[in-house]
């Protein structure tokens, strides 16, 4: 399979991408000289760099034609999806089968077997298929969530990764480093299976910085026996910011599957927490039957390891507990925390994915150091039965603590959900969500904030303010932002008031999975935003608040997202995501929405809610795809106030093919150096 | 010293024991080959095929594999995936054959040899690497996927006229099982 690198269309704009020696090195670099250049000699000097840059350019066609080529070619057709196929009697009816998994998310695209005329049979184009690929967000063939960290002034992405192809399998650790979180450009791989403790796959780990400022990593391994055993690696070279070499402990495994644990079900380190008597503690999950726990280990060199009595915590029916993350969060500031930090102003997390619904499970609760177990503040609330960090699609995830900003930073993987087949297609599968900083939401006091790092404003191009906007019951407003692909949207809703107080509240739930998404109306909403929608909305992704008032006169705010039009496809995955958002007295509604191409990021209320989205349109896209506020709500109208920019690309280079790197080192110095020589070539 | 010797002779002899345990009995009258392999059937796979929803092709397919009388929950869900393995294979020999004999079928051909490929190359592998190394919601992945990609098959041919309907069945009908008995593994 071809290497997945991609281009942007034919200008080259100057990247906004750090140099190898940082921003420092940069600014004082150049000096203006006292004597000036001759003309001549800068013309000369100019016309060289001209052919240079031609070169490059040249042969960076030629690169992109090869990698067109290699994508393996649909069937002959592009157009036409064929005529209805009529229903035939079904010998046996089979349950309904989603890609994917019971996510309590409906598969309404997707029949029994037989009844093959539930749709037209859909067929990809390569255009559609090219458009999917993001512009701001990491993504390399297919990827998992590793130890990302911030080391030596570069952030460090350690991502799963199968190099032969675009499902998971013969897994390695890919590598990526950025200054600012946004602008990635990878490296070598990290490490590979080549020893007898990992060959069968280098799984998920954390990193751990020492206060003296070593690292150690702490990395599943799946033997050659597939026994899953915890293993120490270190850098070479601790002196190289880019962490490129790796040295793996000659004395792994350090940590094998205790007594009464499955030899599978052990997998997925912490970063570690310094305790009250000087050592090192982790914690690991697994379960028992079909209690998901997570045990404890102490260690002071992280060679030998003390397993301590009982658990962190375990709740009974949830399984599997994959990637535990565990960390504080303070109560009281507006700062991320150190994982070792503790005391009374501080709150702990425990967070878990669970192997069983595949989404990310958190609960805030109280940590006994001593002990070594935490309890959740709210029992019904607790890992896995309560609150997620994102109710569509964000598994895997994990956190980190950034020491130069303060601040505690999330990690997502987003996996794909459109059929295999469009995935070898187009060559790549899955991506990591933008880093969002998590905060104690001090005001509801009940869960965590997420929100985007700030870094991805940078990307902020040409903003548009729509003030005040009055938005009647049962109207939709087309938003002129120009291409709608790349968007960073920033909403605020206010409902009419009035409609609130009169509407009669009812007893009947609404459900977000068996709701008819956007369509259905009810008095007091759905009203938000279409992303991803073309002229005439036959495709759309709606965004949006659903207030509901019960018959005691309180009111429920839903935040949702609804695929079930998102796409004409037929093998693509089309529910209702949806949860309940904390709304304090006199807050207004909120939201912000981060569109790239396939995915859709949306945070309520600030980012108490939060709804990732992978849509996948065959005609909402390029110049199509448009931007509308819509108020679906039978009684209430709707003001809005909405500033939405263009985002930039992030111009996310693949290490893969060392020739195109080259020619786009050549190509970015020679148009810079043509640019200024011209310039200066005329003023002076 | 005694009690020493006690000992070893006693853990000498109780390996011979334990194996001449599971070795079939050999006075055994009835020759009908299918009550004896009855007999011998474990727990485990009634119990396995009793929760998937179709008992009948999950006890045939397991009980044709010997591997599948030492196999845990995981070996089982492999020698499902290897049947459907089997059955895709076929598949695509039959898609090639038609594309020579039936040029008539040849778009829906094109999206069947598309969807078989991302079954047999992509699909059935992350199946079988997640229930090998215990990671099996991969191998969930890999069987509802299959199930999308043999309906998109099916459903490319036009007015039912699918020449491909009892392979796609039974590809599909392993999907299912595996998928089930996978499921047991969260």
């Amino acid at each position: 399979m071809a290497s997945s690198g991609w281009h942007e269309p034919s200008n080259p704009a100057p990247s906004p991408y750090a140099p190898l020696l940082g921003d420092d090195d940069q600014r004082s670099g150049a000096k203006a000289k006292c004597r000036r250049p001759t003309k001549f000699i800068l013309l000369l000097v100019a016309g060289l760099l001209a052919v240079g840059l031609l070169v490059a350019l040249v042969d960076r066609d030629g690169y992109a034609k090869k990698m067109s080529s290699s994508m393996p070619n649909d069937e002959a057709t592009s157009t036409s999806s064929g005529l209805q196929s009529t229903p035939r009697p079904p010998e046996k009816v089979r349950p309904a089968v989603a890609r994917g998994v019971a996510e309590g998310v409906s598969a309404k695209s997707n029949g029994p077997f037989l009844f093959a005329g539930e749709g037209t049979p859909f067929s990809w184009t390569n255009q559609m298929l090219a458009w999917q690929r993001t512009a701001f967000h990491f993504q390399p063939r297919m990827n998992w969530m590793n130890g990302p960290l911030l080391y030596k002034g570069w952030y460090h992405l350690f991502y799963q990764y199968n190099p032969d192809g675009a499902v998971w399998g013969n897994i390695v650790w890919g590598h990526a480093v950025s200054t600012d979180l946004i602008h990635w450009r990878h490296l070598p791989i990290a490490m590979v299976a080549d020893q007898w403790y990992d060959q069968n796959g280098v799984w998920t780990g954390s990193a751990t910085i020492l206060p003296d400022g070593q690292l150690v990593m702490l990395y599943t391994g799946s033997t050659n026996a597939t026994v899953q055993v915890q293993n120490l690696a270190y850098p070479a070279d601790p002196s190289d910011p880019l962490l490129i070499e790796w040295v793996k402990y000659p004395g792994n495994p350090v940590l094998v599957p205790p007594p009464g644990i499955h030899f599978k079900d052990f997998r997925d380190p912490t970063t570690a927490w310094y305790t009250s008597e000087g050592k090192w503690r982790i914690t690991i999950g697994s379960k028992v039957n079909k209690t998901g726990i997570s045990l404890v280990y102490d260690t002071v060199d992280f060679k030998s390891y003390e397993l301590l009595d009982g658990v962190l915590h375990g709740v009974p029916g949830t399984g599997m507990w994959e990637c535990v993350d565990f960390y504080p969060v303070s109560r009281t500031d507006e700062n991320g925390l150190d994982t070792s930090d503790d005391g009374s102003a501080v709150k702990h997390v425990v967070k878990a994915s669970l192997d069983d619904d595949r989404n990310d499970y958190y609960a805030l609760g109280t940590y006994d150091g001593v002990r070594g177990k935490w309890i959740p503040d709210d029992p019904t609330l607790d890992v896995g039965i309560g609150l997620r960090y994102d109710y569509g699609n964000f598994y895997a995830s994990k956190t980190f603590y950034d020491q130069e900003k303060r601040r505690r930073v999330l990690w997502g993987w987003i996996t794909e959900t459109d059929s295999e087949a469009a995935d070898i297609a187009k060559g790549w599968a899955s991506l990591q969500a933008i880093p969002r900083t998590v905060l104690y939401d001090k005001k509801t006091g009940t869960n965590l904030l997420q929100w985007p790092v700030e870094e991805v404003e940078k990307l902020r191009l040409n903003g548009k303010s729509f003030d005040g906007v009055e938005v009647k019951p049962g109207s939709v407003i087309p938003l002129d932002v120009g291409s709608a692909a790349q968007l960073d949207v920033v909403a605020e809703f206010e409902i009419d008031k009035e409609a609130k107080e009169m509407v009669n509240g009812t007893d009947a739930e609404y459900v977000c999975s068996t709701s008819g998404g956007a369509a259905e109306r009810g008095a007091l909403g759905p009203f938000g935003l279409l992303v991803l929608a073309d002229n005439d909305q036959s495709e759309q992704t709606p965004v949006y608040f659903y207030i509901a008032k019960g018959t005691d006169g309180n009111f429920k705010t839903f935040f949702c997202s609804d695929l079930s039009r998102s796409s004409k496809a037929t093998d693509v995955r089309k529910g209702v995501y949806c949860s309940t958002v904390p709304v304090l007295e006199g807050e207004k509604l909120s939201m912000r929405i981060l569109v790239d191409h396939s995915i859709v990021e949306s945070f309520g209320q600030g980012g108490r809610t939060c709804i990732t989205s992978r849509v996948y349109p065959t005609n909402s896209v390029y110049e199509n795809a448009q931007l509308f506020l819509f108020n679906n709500a039978t009684d209430a109208k709707v003001k809005a106030s909405i500033r939405a920019w263009h985002m930039n690309s992030a111009n996310i280079y693949p290490s893969n093919d060392s020739m195109n790197k080259f020619n786009f080192v050549v190509l970015k110095s020679c148009s810079a150096i043509f640019i200024v020589a011209i310039l200066y070539g005329f003023f002076f | 010293m005694r009690s020493f010797a006690f000992s070893c002779i006693v853990l000498a002899i109780l390996p011979s024991l334990s194996t001449s345990y599971a070795l079939p009995p050999l006075n055994l009258k009835k020759s009908n080959h299918i009550f004896m392999v009855r007999e011998k059937v474990n727990d485990l796979i009634e119990n396995t095929c009793r929760n998937t929803p179709d008992y009948q092709l999950c006890f045939s397919t397991l009980l044709s594999d010997p591997r599948s009388f030492d196999a845990d929950t995981y070996g089982l869900g492999l020698i499902i995936v290897d049947a459907l393995k089997d059955k895709a294979t076929s598949a695509v020999n039959a898609i090639n054959r038609l594309k020579g004999s039936n040029p008539e079928f040849i778009r829906p051909l094109i999206k069947c040899s598309i969807s078989y490929n991302a079954i047999l190359k992509a699909d059935i592998p992350e199946a079988i690497e997640g229930l090998r190394k215990g990671v099996p919601k991969f191998a969930e992945y890999g069987m509802a996927d299959t199930a999308v990609e043999v309906r998109g098959c099916e459903n490319s041919f036009k007015q039912s006229n699918s020449p491909l309907t009892d392979l796609n069945k039974q590809v599909y009908d392993l999907s299912i099982v595996a998928k089930s008995i996978i499921r047991m593994l969260l």
